[in-house]
C-alpha cells in the first residue's frame, strides 16, 4: 500500500476537528468574546458537553477565559487566543484543500 | 468565510427588536418636535431639550433591558470588527455622501425651494442608506431601508409645508419601526420562554 501524499492530504488539526469545538471556534472566529449562554444556544450542545470541549480548548491553548462582571452580575467570557485563530485559519485552508481534491477533474 | 458566517454576531444585535424599539421611539420623539413646529409653538429649544438627551438615554434603556432580558435568555457576545473593514468601500461611500451633500447645498443655495422640497427625500435616503448598510444580510432591516427611502419621496410630494413633510416621515418612520421592533421582540420572547431559542 502506498503512503498518502502528504501534500495533498494536509493533517487536520484534531484539537478543531471535532464537530461541536469546530461550531465553537468559527463561533468565536466571527466575534471578539462571547458567554457560555450565547455559545450555548447558538450550538445547542448541553451545559456538560459545552463545557467539557471549552476545557479542551483551552488546554490546547486556542481559548482564554476572562471572568469579568457586567454589573453585579459575574460574567465568564470567551475568546479565541491569537494561536486559536492561526489554528482555525489554517483548519480552513487545509480542510479546503482537502476539499477541492474531491472535486471531479475538468471534462470528467 | 462567508459573508453569513462573519455577520453571525452582528445579526445578533437586531435578535430582539431593541435596538428597532429605540430607534421607532427616536423618530416619534423628533417627529413630536416638528408637530410643534406646525403648529406654531416655539420649538427651538425642544429639539436641545427633548431630542438630543434622548439619545444616550435610549440606547442606554436598551443596553439595560437587553441585559436583563437577552443577556440571560440567549447569552452575550461581542461582534469582531475586522481590522481592514472594506476600506475602498467606506471612502467611496464617503465620497458619495460628501459629493451628494455639496450638491444639495449648492442647488439649495441656489434655490430655496429646492431645498425645501427636496430634504425630505434626502433625509429618507440618508435613513435608508443607513439602515441598508447596517443590516448584515437582514432581510427585514433592507425591507426597512427601501421603504424610509420611498417614505421620504412620497412625503415630499405632500402639498405642505417642509416641517409638516418632515413631521409625517418621522411620525409614519417612527411608528413602523416600533412596531416592527415590537413584533421581534414578542417573537423573541416566545420563542426563548423555556429557556433556548
Amino acid at each position: 500500500m502506498t503512503p498518502p501524499d502528504e501534500a495533498a492530504f494536509p493533517d487536520l488539526d484534531r484539537t478543531i476537528h471535532a464537530p461541536a469545538r469546530l461550531q465553537l471556534t468559527a463561533l468565536l472566529y466571527t466575534s471578539e468574546s462571547a458567554d457560555f449562554t450565547y455559545l450555548l444556544t447558538q450550538t445547542g450542545l448541553t451545559k456538560g458537553n459545552l463545557a467539557a470541549h471549552l476545557a479542551k480548548l483551552e488546554q490546547a491553548g486556542y481559548l482564554e477565559v476572562q471572568k469579568t462582571y457586567r454589573g453585579r452580575v459575574p460574567q465568564t467570557l470567551y475568546r479565541l487566543t491569537d494561536e486559536g485563530r492561526a489554528a482555525f485559519k489554517g483548519y480552513r485552508e487545509g480542510l479546503a484543500s482537502v476539499l477541492r481534491l474531491t472535486q471531479a477533474p475538468q471534462g470528467a | 468565510m462567508n459573508r453569513e458566517s462573519k455577520h453571525h454576531a452582528w445579526r445578533y444585535l437586531f435578535i430582539d427588536g431593541l435596538v428597532e424599539i429605540a430607534f421607532g421611539t427616536l423618530f416619534l420623539l423628533v417627529a413630536s418636535v416638528f408637530l410643534l413646529k406646525v403648529l406654531g409653538a416655539p420649538s427651538q429649544w425642544m429639539f436641545h431639550v427633548i431630542v438630543f438627551p434622548s439619545i444616550p438615554l435610549m440606547f442606554f434603556g436598551a443596553e439595560k433591558l437587553r441585559s436583563r432580558l437577552t443577556y440571560l435568555r440567549t447569552g452575550y457576545v461581542v461582534p469582531r470588527v475586522p481590522k481592514h473593514a472594506h476600506p475602498k468601500l467606506f471612502a467611496l461611500f464617503l465620497l458619495l455622501g460628501l459629493l451628494v451633500n455639496v450638491l444639495f447645498a449648492l442647488l439649495g443655495a441656489a434655490s430655496p425651494e429646492f431645498r425645501e422640497a427636496n430634504a425630505v427625500v434626502m433625509l429618507g435616503l440618508y435613513t435608508g442608506t443607513i439602515l441598508a448598510a447596517f443590516s448584515f444580510g437582514l432581510r427585514r432591516l433592507q425591507h426597512l431601508g427601501a421603504f424610509a427611502a420611498l417614505l421620504g419621496a412620497v412625503a415630499s410630494l405632500l402639498p405642505m409645508t417642509s416641517d409638516g413633510r418632515h413631521l409625517v416621515f418621522c411620525a409614519v418612520l417612527g411608528g413602523v419601526l416600533l412596531t416592527s421592533g415590537v413584533a421581534v421582540l414578542r417573537q423573541y420572547l416566545k420563542r426563548t420562554a423555556g429557556g433556548r431559542p
